[in-house]
């Protein structure tokens, strides 16, 4: 059964400095364990603040996030830490850490700043690095990965974590094919281990691929939310994207096609 | 109580193997070196043998001509040995405090000298030498225009997008100009009999005054930041991360960084009303520091103390035996400095993606 794990409840949200600008607008959702919610928009529809506002990152204006039945706020940094964990886009990094001391960071919330890290800490690092398949990448620097192999060292991080929640910004960005389906599969089979994944994507059919819920968002407010293939259809997409059935090829990996209108 | 005991050995057991390497070694090594060769070398050269003689007289193990161990008592206690120890703290404190930047701004590229920091403290103090020519002013002054050129460096590189690399940089460089400029008004008002001529010669970087009785006025605080930045590895690490998964780590991120951006501007700013200005130190010691014992802060932060300090004792050795007359220290790293950053450089461009 699917417990809730957190709740958005009409969340408004608009920076301080701007206040004329509504970023977010009466957003409601919630998440179970070992589900998957797919966060889909046009670019600056506001996917990466909600990501934020999720972490207790930013003050929301109006309504509230839930985690485990109390307000984010009111949970202290470390404790966010130990139950949400956070897997940026790969990119750029600037210090050549090696992968391994990349990974063990990711114990921080459970030794501290000051502590030294102890066999369980060694134990989850290594458990996680084997579960993605990067063991033998322990010795690299991280600097010399490629776009996939980052990804999947940065997830490494958020499972050495040991959290609940993983928030995810965009994993598959910059990824080739084969790997972006690589980590898709990889986080179906983490949500059927009991993980709770938020992620955002750019791509219909990514979050179509994928067990659990959508989450469309438009200008700020939730357009539609449910199962991806009975949300995910021409006319969403079109609102989304302005984009026109005859622009893009159909979907696949739709179990329903007809259905839906495609 | 047993509690804190254990954690406390904990962490020293979970820290000694690391710094057993032959790479600490190596700097250990090199460290003692340079702190004999900077004890012989000078106007009035010694042996080791000599050292070696005058400190077991010091601490009364041996006997000593009464002429010979005075002469050796001025030259080395009172002038070469709080020489050393200003070099030795200098170095450390601009080079820990450039790793601490580089770790803070995620950004290879910055310094103390890079960041206008030095620029800064140097405007702050020579306004506070001709205005309030007391030590804790020139202090103070030094500490204040260098928090100032942070504040100004940062604005610039936020005005213009997200405090990248080459913002951060370019607002650096606008900052370092600007108070260049504030500083040549100070010297334009100057008395140019007494206080310019101070103020020229204490800038080109001298430790030629250094004495006990300033380090005992500076040293606290600045070896004080050095150990508080020193403890702060882990959390620099997580820093480089980036905002948001600092943050998922459990890390406050602003209330961190503000702390650390005190820290190491306290350090470097007070290196400048000690010595004046000390260019390159900031930037080479924290690469060359990473080359040796690789990128995590816990153990680069010690590491780049150690060799910002053997640089500036070798920098001190070269001052002192160039030339007949001594060379301004400053100069001395400026034109080592340049040379050894196009080694480095190559590194950086390979390990840094920068």
């Amino acid at each position: 059964m699917n417990d809730i794990v957190m709740t958005v409840s009409h969340l408004t949200f608009r920076y301080p400095h701007q206040p004329q600008q509504t970023i977010l607008n009466d957003i409601s959702f919630h998440i179970g364990t070992g589900e998957v919610v797919s966060l889909l928009g046009a670019n600056g529809c506001g996917k990466s603040t909600l990501l934020k506002l999720l972490q207790g990152l930013l003050q929301p204006t109006q309504g509230d996030v839930y985690l485990l039945g109390k307000r984010v706020q009111e949970w202290t940094r470390r404790d966010i830490s130990r139950l949400i964990a956070y897997v940026p886009q790969a990119g750029q990094l600037p210090f050549p850490y090696r992968v391994r001391d990349l990974v063990a960071m990711g114990r921080i919330p459970h030794h501290g700043f000051y502590h030294q890290p102890g066999k369980d800490d060694d134990a989850a690092i290594d458990e996680a690095m084997q579960r993605l398949g990067i063991s033998d990448l322990a010795n690299k620097t991280c600097t010399e990965l490629s776009g996939g192999q980052q990804q999947l060292c940065f997830l490494a991080r958020a499972l050495a974590q040991q959290t609940t929640v993983i928030l995810m910004d965009e994993p598959v960005n910059g990824l080739d094919f084969g790997n972006q389906w690589r980590l898709l599969s990889l986080l179906k089979d983490l949500a059927a281990d009991g993980y709770s994944i938020i992620k955002t994507t750019h791509y219909p059919d990514h979050a179509l691929g994928l067990p659990g819920r959508a989450v469309l968002l438009h200008q700020g407010k939730i357009l539609q939310q449910g199962p991806p293939p009975e949300v995910i259809n021409p006319a969403s997409i079109r609102t989304l994207y302005q984009l026109d059935e005859s622009s893009y090829p159909a979907l696949r990996y739709h179990p329903n096609k007809n259905e839906a209108g495609f | 109580m047993t509690d804190w005991l254990l954690k406390a050995s904990g962490r020293l057991s979970y820290h000694w193997p690391d710094y057993l390497s032959g790479r600490w070694m190596l700097l250990v090594g090199l460290l003692s070196a340079a702190i004999l060769l900077s004890l012989v070398s000078g106007r009035y050269a010694l042996e080791i043998q000599d050292i070696v003689q005058f400190f077991m007289a010091h601490i009364g193990w041996q006997t000593m001509d009464s002429n010979r161990y005075e002469l050796l008592e001025t030259l080395l206690m009172e002038i070469r040995l709080p020489r050393l120890l200003t070099a030795a703290l200098v170095g450390a404190a601009l080079a820990v405090s450039g790793s601490t930047y580089q770790a803070v701004f995620i950004n290879p590229l910055v310094s103390p000298g890079l960041l206008g920091v030095l620029a800064g403290s140097s405007f702050g103090a020579a306004l506070m030498m001709v205005l309030a020519p007391a030590w804790w002013m020139v202090q103070l002054g030094a500490i204040a225009g260098g928090l100032l050129a942070v504040v100004v460096a940062l604005g610039i590189g936020r005005m213009f997008g997200n405090a990248s690399t080459i913002m951060l940089v370019l607002g650096g460089i606008f900052t370092g100009a600007l108070f260049a400029g504030l500083l040549a008004l100070v010297k334009y008002a100057a008395d140019p009999y007494e206080q310019l001529p101070a103020i020229i010669y204490w800038l080109m970087g001298s430790l030629g005054l250094a004495n006990m009785d300033d380090l005992a006025l500076y040293a606290p605080l600045m070896l004080a930041a050095i150990i508080g930045l020193t403890l702060q590895g882990r959390v620099l690490d997580i820093l480089t991360l980036g905002d948001d998964s600092a943050t998922a780590l459990g890390l406050s991120v602003s209330r961190v960084r503000l702390m650390l951006i005190l820290l190491a501007t306290l350090a470097s700013a007070l290196t400048v009303s000690l010595v004046g200005m000390i260019g390159w130190v900031g930037l080479l010691a924290p690469h060359i520091a990473r080359l040796l014992v690789g990128p995590l802060n816990r153990q680069l932060i010690p590491a780049s103390a150690l060799v910002g300090a053997i640089f500036m004792l070798f920098a001190d050795v070269l001052a002192r035996s160039l030339m007949a007359a001594e060379l301004p220290i400053g100069v001395v790293t400026e034109l080592i400095g340049l040379p050894v950053f196009l080694l480095v450089l190559r590194n950086v461009r390979k390990g840094w993606n920068t």
